[in-house]
């Protein structure tokens, strides 16, 4: 039996543009384990984005398969795929992507009260103290700082307490003070809860706080897949 | 310093964002096309609507003419001459009646004059066909089949000889005729035209009111109320004459202006639809312009750039719209009619014509409201810098803070989507408002033409038989026509609910200073040449020659009657028979001077038998009157006629059937008539003779009103869900972000559908207080011919059924289209 938190076999995505194929992702086999902290790192167009998006649930692979927490994505309907995200998966955009409409509070519960789960308020306070926004909760995403927001975008992440959280270029849109910043406080905060991340980047230093680094270029794995590599 | 001729790459470059946004330039476009479109054939066709509408009025009122006059003198008629806003006079002139032919002892037919003004313009755009000409010689008639047929004459033509006897100022001539002319059409058929030296020989005046009917066609379409009394005061009227401004004209000004309250709120819709789905549109793309801002293209130049957007846009929506219009208009409706087999070339005698003032008015407006609704998201990436245009979102900046909102997540995202642009969801909500407003509107204007809506009496009875034999001047001539027994038929017949005689006898009003006398001067006053002095004694010594009559109602008629009153009087008293109501026959009368008054009568046949009533009211109703007379026509109750005369007679009876408009009731009805001995002494109004006479009149009126309705209520759904679908697509990201992070199908649903409900309720709480209140101004402004205000139920209730279906079926069709389209990364990714 394995213990993989995220386990990738053989997986391909091939694109048609303009009458060629192009190959994002041609044959990964890609592991993490329990609480890891994973940065995948490589160029603009290597794939990592893709990746991410297949081992997150919000795209489909060509071929191969994904499992996450155990069980196999390409198995589940577009519903059941939805709440395993919900409840199992945590996600932080480089554009922060929050709701403009809500403020940071009702940004951070909306997947729990999607979920109609009971929101744990006091879990919910400690995290946005532990991210330096409770100032902040009531204000809309488009009066603070891309730091903040990205700070938000966290908050929201593991607020349902998930087993994962993945995190697509979060710095991308920050200096670089903000950015360590606030890849440190998501390093603290999943180890705090307790949760896997795996993040993309294509900032070598910011890749170096992780406990693993993969490589991929050109849709393929070339360092470091395994934990144990 | 020397401008830069960068305008070239400013318009290649808008043309390329309107054609690699294909998406965008298409819902853009649409919305131009579709405003133009409603603007083009809705004015096209109403104007048409318009048009057709006159022509109804025309055939209704038997000619064209804006007043007309009752007695005219010479003067007047100088005054009438010399007036320059005065386009045409016609004269008509009442030159006797028919009173017996070998064939009908009570024909209803009169006989006129009309002069050549009257039947050559006037009349004739209510005629059909002539054939023969206008009588020149004095044994000359021109004549319809219809009063042949009230004659008893049947398949005479033009040549062919008729006897008559006629009656001409109280007095009976025999006369042989010969038919110049046959005519068949609308207005009054059952008439003989007689020529100039026939009426000429009469003795009848132009001048006397009871024969001299003068026609009037002013230059001016739009009269004013003052300038109508002006008129009437100019033309010096004695007491006797009358001057009356046709519905049409008296109410032109408020008809008028109704009609531009409707086109601007036609127009405002049509701003609406553009404003709302440029500003949409072009604000969703501010990051475009920020991006444009960031590789040195400056603010002047993106104006450029957004005002050849505008240009291609608008050009294109404009021209298309105009098109699709015309094919409508042109093409489209008139091919419907011909399909359902109701014309050929024209509808309804007016063909749908092109009017340059509705291409210009559909071209500047569209062209105006594009350039306005484009200008302030242009200001908006034009004013701000590029990196804050980068990160421009519509809802962001408005508001720092929010409040945490409480209840079910799905609804309060819902409802945060309609307050968090404030100014966008009013502008959409208004939009549909408007536009349900303008089809309600339309809806009840047009459902009030409708010919089922006119009354053909007080209690809008089915049918009203009459008994001709009263209007005999002997009252020897007066027979008893409907006995008992055929009322004990008419109760029996299958579809018949009620059956009320109205009968009469014959009275006079003796003499009295206290009420007689004033009624008999006012009397002579309005209606006679002579004064009443010169009459008065032979009035106090023989009032026989002055005949009147007791009229007698029953139950259901007197309470119809009493609804019209101002002050209605006690139903006890009146059907005891202690009180009465008066026919006031337009004397200048107030209640106050005559209620509470005795008027005695008596028998005509045994003056020693009197009785008094109370007077409780005067009626202007007609209906009641079994004759013409001097003295007061009295109304009381069925049972005080009967009580004061043994062998009243009835002069009418009205029936209800048990289903309105009820042809095979009416049918059994007339057949059980036409048993009587004196079946040929009979007339009756039926309800389903005049509703079809009145659509006849309005020719396709109605076909084309229902086809304005229908592009309204088309325009009003593809209104919204353009709209519908570019708000929907301008947020792809933030819902699939909302996907992203676990919102599932259902509850994206869900949430969409609560949207809808919530647009398609605001839209029609606006529609049913403010549009009502509109709805209800304009159709009152129109509203010359008195129809009831009533929004008809099933236009409405499918307008409701298609509201809420639109607003809540479009979103999730155009979500569940970009949800296929890609998947939830690749819509997120789109952003960036």
């Amino acid at each position: 039996m394995n213990t993989w938190i995220v386990e990738t076999k053989g997986l391909k995505k091939y694109y048609k543009l303009g009458g060629h194929i192009v190959k994002a992702l041609d044959g990964v086999d890609f592991r993490v384990k329990e609480q890891e902290f994973v940065a995948i790192i490589g160029k603009s167009g290597s794939g990592k984005s893709t990746l991410l998006h297949m081992v997150g649930g919000l795209d489909t692979p060509t071929e191969g398969e994904v499992y996450v927490a155990g069980k196999r994505l390409a198995g589940m309907t577009k519903e059941e795929l939805t709440i395993f995200r919900r409840r199992k998966v945590g996600f932080i955009f480089q554009n922060y992507n929050l709701v403009p409409d809500l403020n940071v509070y009702e940004n951070v519960v909306l997947p729990l009260e999607l979920d109609g789960r009971r929101v744990d308020k006091y879990f919910v306070e400690e995290i946005l103290e532990f991210l330096k926004l409770e100032e902040k909760k009531e204000a809309l995403p488009g009066t603070l700082s891309g730091g903040q927001q990205q700070r938000a975008a966290i908050a929201r992440a593991i607020a349902s307490k998930p087993m994962i959280v993945f995190a697509d270029e979060p710095t991308g849109n920050l200096d670089t003070a903000s950015g360590h910043d606030v890849l440190g406080l998501l390093k603290t905060a999943a180890n705090q809860f307790q949760q896997t991340v795996v993040l993309i980047t294509h900032d070598n230093d910011i890749a170096q706080m992780a406990d693993r680094i993969v490589r991929i270029e050109d849709g393929r794995i070339v360092k470091g897949c395994d934990p144990c590599a | 310093m020397l401008k830069n001729n960068n305008m070239k790459i400013v318009s290649r470059m808008a043309w390329k964002r309107l054609a690699n946004n294909r998406r965008l330039s298409i819902t853009m476009i649409l919305a131009v096309l579709l405003s133009s479109f409603m603007l083009f054939s809705i004015f096209t066709v109403g104007v048409t609507y318009f048009k057709m509408q006159r022509l109804q009025s025309i055939r209704l009122n038997g000619a064209e003419f804006d007043a007309i006059m009752y007695g005219v003198t010479e003067k007047q008629m100088k005054v009438l001459k010399d007036n320059p806003d005065v386009e045409e006079i016609g004269i008509s002139a009442v030159s006797g009646y028919i009173e017996e032919t070998p064939y009908d002892k009570t024909p209803d037919v009169g006989l006129m004059y009309a002069d050549k003004v009257f039947w050559e313009k006037m009349m004739a755009p209510a005629r059909e066909s002539v054939t023969g000409n206008y009588p020149i010689e004095e044994d000359e008639v021109m004549v319809t089949r219809e009063a042949l047929e009230q004659c008893g004459f049947s398949g005479l033509e033009v040549g062919d000889i008729l006897d008559i006897t006629y009656g001409v100022e109280g007095e009976l001539r025999e006369k042989t005729f010969r038919i110049s002319g046959i005519w068949d059409g609308y207005g009054a058929k059952r008439i003989f035209y007689v020529s100039e030296c026939f009426y000429r020989r009469t003795g009848l005046s132009i001048a006397n009111v009871n024969s001299g009917r003068c026609f009037i066609n002013l230059r001016q379409k739009l009269v004013p109320v003052k300038y109508q009394d002006a008129f009437i005061e100019s033309m010096e009227l004695d007491k006797t004459q009358r001057l009356f401004f046709t519905g049409e004209t008296g109410y032109s000004v408020r008809i008028f202006t109704g009609m531009v309250c409707l086109v601007l709120v036609i127009c405002l819709c049509a701003y609406l639809l553009i404003y709302n789905i440029m500003y949409i549109s072009t604000a969703g793309n501010i990051r475009y312009y920020g991006l444009l801002q960031t590789v040195g293209m400056t603010g002047r130049q993106i104006y450029g750039l957004m005002r050849y957007q505008m240009m291609f846009v608008g050009g294109i929506g404009v021209s298309g719209g105009i098109l699709l219009g015309s094919g409508t208009s042109f093409i489209l409706i008139p091919g419907i009619m011909r399909s359902l087999g109701i014309r050929t070339e024209k509808i309804g005698g007016i063909e749908v014509s092109f009017h340059p003032a509705i291409f210009l008015l559909t071209v500047l407006f569209t062209v105006v409201t594009v350039c306005a609704a484009g200008r302030k998201p242009a200001g908006i990436a034009a004013a701000s810098s590029p990196l804050e245009a980068l990160g421009y979102r519509p809802a962001s900046g408005i508001r720092k803070n929010r409040r945490t909102g409480r209840g079910k997540i799905l609804w309060r995202l819902s409802k945060d989507q309609l307050s968090k642009d404030k100014k966008k969801t009013a502008v959409v909500i208004s939009s549909l408002a408007v536009s349900l407003s303008v089809f309600l509107c339309v809806v009840t204007l047009i459902s009030s033409q409708g010919a089922r809506e006119y009354y053909t009496n007080l209690r809008n009875l089915d049918m009203v038989l009459k008994n001709d034999t009263v209007k005999k001047p002997d009252m020897e001539d007066h027979v008893e026509i409907f006995d008992g027994a055929l009322l004990d038929r008419l109760d029996q017949i299958e579809g018949i609910t009620t059956v009320d005689p109205v009968i009469y006898t014959e009275i006079t009003v003796p003499w009295e200073p206290d009420f007689a006398d004033r009624w008999m001067r006012e009397f002579y006053e309005t209606w006679m040449d002579i004064p009443y002095e010169d009459e008065r004694e032979e009035y106090k010594e023989h009032p026989e020659n002055f005949g009147s009559v007791l009229v007698g109602i029953r139950e259901a008629d007197f309470r119809a009657l009493n609804d019209t009153l101002d002050e209605p009087v006690t139903e006890e008293a009146f059907l005891n028979g202690e009180i009465c109501l008066l026919y006031r026959n337009t004397l200048a009368f107030e209640e106050e001077d005559i209620i509470g008054k005795t008027v005695t009568c008596a028998d005509y046949k045994d003056r020693e038998r009197t009785r008094s009533f109370e007077i409780a009211g005067l009626t202007d109703e007609t209906g009641y009157n079994a004759l013409a007379t001097y003295p007061p026509v009295i109304i009381v109750s069925d049972q005080a006629v009967r009580e004061f005369t043994e062998e009243p007679i009835i002069f009418k009876i009205g029936i209800m059937y048990n289903e309105e408009y009820d042809e095979e009731t009416e049918g059994r009805l007339l057949s059980a008539v036409d048993q009587i001995p004196h079946a040929r002494d009979y007339s009756y109004d039926s309800k389903i003779e005049l509703m079809k006479t009145v659509k006849k009149a309005q020719g396709n009126m109605m076909e084309v009103g229902i086809c304005i309705v229908l592009i309204l209520a088309f325009i009003g759904l593809m209104n919204y869900m353009n709209t519908s679908a570019g708000s929907i697509q301008s947020r792809r990201v933030e819902l699939s972000v909302m996907e992203s992070i676990g919102m599932t199908e259902k509850q994206m649903r869900k949430m969409l559908i609560q949207e809808g409900l919530l647009y398609a309720g605001g839209a029609w709480m606006i529609t049913l207080t403010a549009g009502v209140g509109i709805t209800y101004y304009l159709y009152q402004s129109a509203n010359y011919m008195g129809a009831e205000f009533k929004i008809p139920l099933l236009p409405a209730a499918a307008a409701a059924i298609l509201t809420f279906g639109v607003c809540i079926g479009i979103p999730l069709v155009v979500y569940r289209q970009i949800e296929r389209e890609s998947s939830v990364a690749e819509r997120i990714k789109g952003v960036e």
